[in-house]
């Protein structure tokens, strides 16, 4: 279902930029500051339907649907089997704690990669469906690529949030509220010049699909600052995991 | 000859939560071939020291040894010969009864060879297996997981409260199928909080109570200990000589009486068989009881 709405919704940018067809630079340039922060354009847009289709990966809606899988995947993994009591039942078979860490991970790299695959699959979809023109898909891959490792830095502190906790509610909860300060602190540091040196500790400053198209190459740095985060979330769980008393 | 060396081996174990202290200074063994009840009221910290024992708690204090193995440093090596059955029925609601066994199987080095033995036995019928689990009553649940539990015909099975929603019959039904697990040589440790099925299956029992371990005995000993209630009335006049070694007489009137009897109950009957007698009900022994009779005697021994 969720990667339905993914797909439903990547179909819609490229239809929606025949729709505006010319008017499109105006419409977004009329566009208020704290919107254009929210999507990473407070430099200006790419007019160009490439970059009107990267708006999209940057959009609400991307965000919202992609975070809230991720979260609810990652923090729910542990904890909440730990909270049914089902993770005495795993746990009572011939394996080591840790295998049932990286059984949940590649759960979630699979979930992950099917998500965007189909988001992917959406723009195709649409481009080819209204004829859009100049569609660089290379781009549209590297900026999913960036979109991939961003949800994958989120993963990596949920799945570590869970591994600690024993009730699934409570670690969905930390996870998203803190996803939602990274949101804001991102959103702010691009808004207010004052505060802009808060940038870099959030993992959403190392997410502009925009800039990734234009530039049209992989950002290798931003992904390896999100590479990162995940790897350290991911070790840190299953060492915490590990080493944790299990109690409901 | 050298005695075997123990399956279970717990030595001074204790477990705290921060300031609760949910296990004090544990020691237990239990034998290859034994069943074991673990006796306690609820809280006791019963699932504490089975958690222990299963590897997903690590001792603040003391060892534990299942199969002379750490359970928390070496699980893998001990849980290929271990069958557990949880307190709760915790299982996988979205799944069907077959898909929840064959999911668990699928985890375990040894083969189901028990399951469709156990589902017959304890009235798991296809159709049934074939539901959702979210659809199951309370017992079909905790039959379930019993199946889970000794599908893979464990050396060792450790049952948290194994009886817990099941009705009377399919509880004989399981203590038949506990005896002949017993009889391969399995070896089964399982907590309770009701004495008659503790009574009825084991040969030892342990006592807890508030993290403690008040006693560990033999059943016979536990027989001996255990106090009923009686109460009577006769027709005619009260018998006099009621009173005797181990009975206490807690109210009487006119024509009725209640007592009670530690021990052997045959010669209060004895004394009774020769009076009209006009109604006689034995309440059931209390746990409490016995756990109170143990703390008197050790106030007695300080």
């Amino acid at each position: 279902m969720v990667g339905l709405g993914l797909l439903a919704f990547a179909v819609l940018m490229p239809t929606t930029y025949t729709a505006f067809g010319a008017a499109i630079g105006d419409i977004l340039d009329a566009l208020p500051e704290g919107l254009r922060a929210l999507i990473k354009a407070q430099g200006g847009f790419s007019t160009t339907s490439t970059g009107y289709i990267a708006i999209g990966y940057r959009h609400a809606v991307f965000i919202v649907i992609t975070m809230a899988s991720v979260i609810a995947m990652s923090s729910g993994a542990l904890a909440r089997e730990i909270e049914r009591g089902t993770m005495f039942l795993l746990l009572a078979r011939p394996l080591q704690r840790y295998y049932i860490v990286i059984a949940k991970l590649g759960a979630l790299l699979v979930t992950v990669a099917i998500l965007l695959s189909m988001s992917f699959f959406g723009t195709w979809i649409g481009v080819v469906g209204n004829g859009v023109e100049g569609v660089d898909f290379r781009a549209l891959a590297f900026a999913l690529l960036n979109a991939f490792m961003l949800i994958l830095a989120v993963g990596g502190y949920s799945f570590f949030i869970s591994a600690l906790s024993s009730e699934g509610g409570r670690a969905i909860s930390v996870a998203a509220g803190l996803t939602v300060i990274f949101f804001f602190v991102d959103f702010l540091a691009t808004l207010w010049g004052a505060v802009s040196f808060l940038g870099p500790i959030s993992v959403f400053h190392y997410y502009d699909p925009q800039a990734v198209v234009e530039a049209s190459s992989i950002p290798a740095l931003h992904l390896g600052v999100l590479g990162a985060v995940a790897l350290v979330g991911f070790v840190a769980a299953g060492i915490a995991f590990q080493r944790r008393d299990l109690v409901r | 000859m050298a005695e075997p060396h123990p399956v279970i081996w717990i030595d001074n174990v204790s477990k705290s939560y921060g300031h609760v202290q949910a296990l004090s200074s544990l020691n237990l063994s239990v034998h290859p071939g034994e069943i074991f009840g673990f006796l306690g009221p609820n809280g006791a910290g019963k699932t504490t020291a089975i958690r222990v024992l299963m590897g997903f708690l690590k001792p603040t204090q003391g060892i534990a040894r299942v199969f002379d193995a750490d359970p928390w440093l070496k699980p893998k090596e001990i849980k290929a010969r271990i069958g557990f059955l949880p307190d709760a029925s915790a299982l996988y609601d979205g799944m069907t009864g077959n898909d929840f066994l064959n999911y668990l199987a699928g985890l375990h080095s040894r083969p189901s060879a028990r399951r469709e033995e156990l589902c017959d036995r304890l009235e798991l019928s296809r159709s049934d297996l074939q539901r959702k689990v979210k659809g199951y009553s309370h017992g079909m649940r905790r039959k379930l997981g019993i199946v889970q539990s000794m599908q893979h015909d464990p050396d060792l099975l450790i049952m948290d409260e194994p009886t817990q929603g099941l009705d009377p019959l399919t509880q004989q039904a399981f203590f038949v199928i506990l005896r002949e697990a017993q009889a391969r040589g399995c070896t089964i440790f399982f907590s309770s909080h009701v004495l008659s099925e503790v009574e009825e299956l084991c040969q030892r029992v342990g006592i807890i109570r508030q993290g403690t371990l008040v006693a560990v005995e033999q059943v016979r000993e536990l027989r001996r200990r255990k106090v009923r209630t009686m109460e009577g009335e006769v027709k005619g006049q009260l018998p006099p000589d009621l009173q005797g070694e181990g009975v206490e007489i807690l109210a009487r009137g006119d024509r009725w009486w209640r007592l009670a009897i530690k021990g052997d109950i045959n010669p209060v009957l004895r004394v009774l068989a020769s009076h009209d007698l006009e109604d006689l009900v034995f309440e059931s022994p209390h746990l409490e009881d016995i756990f109170l009779d143990y703390y008197r005697d050790e106030s007695v021994a300080l």
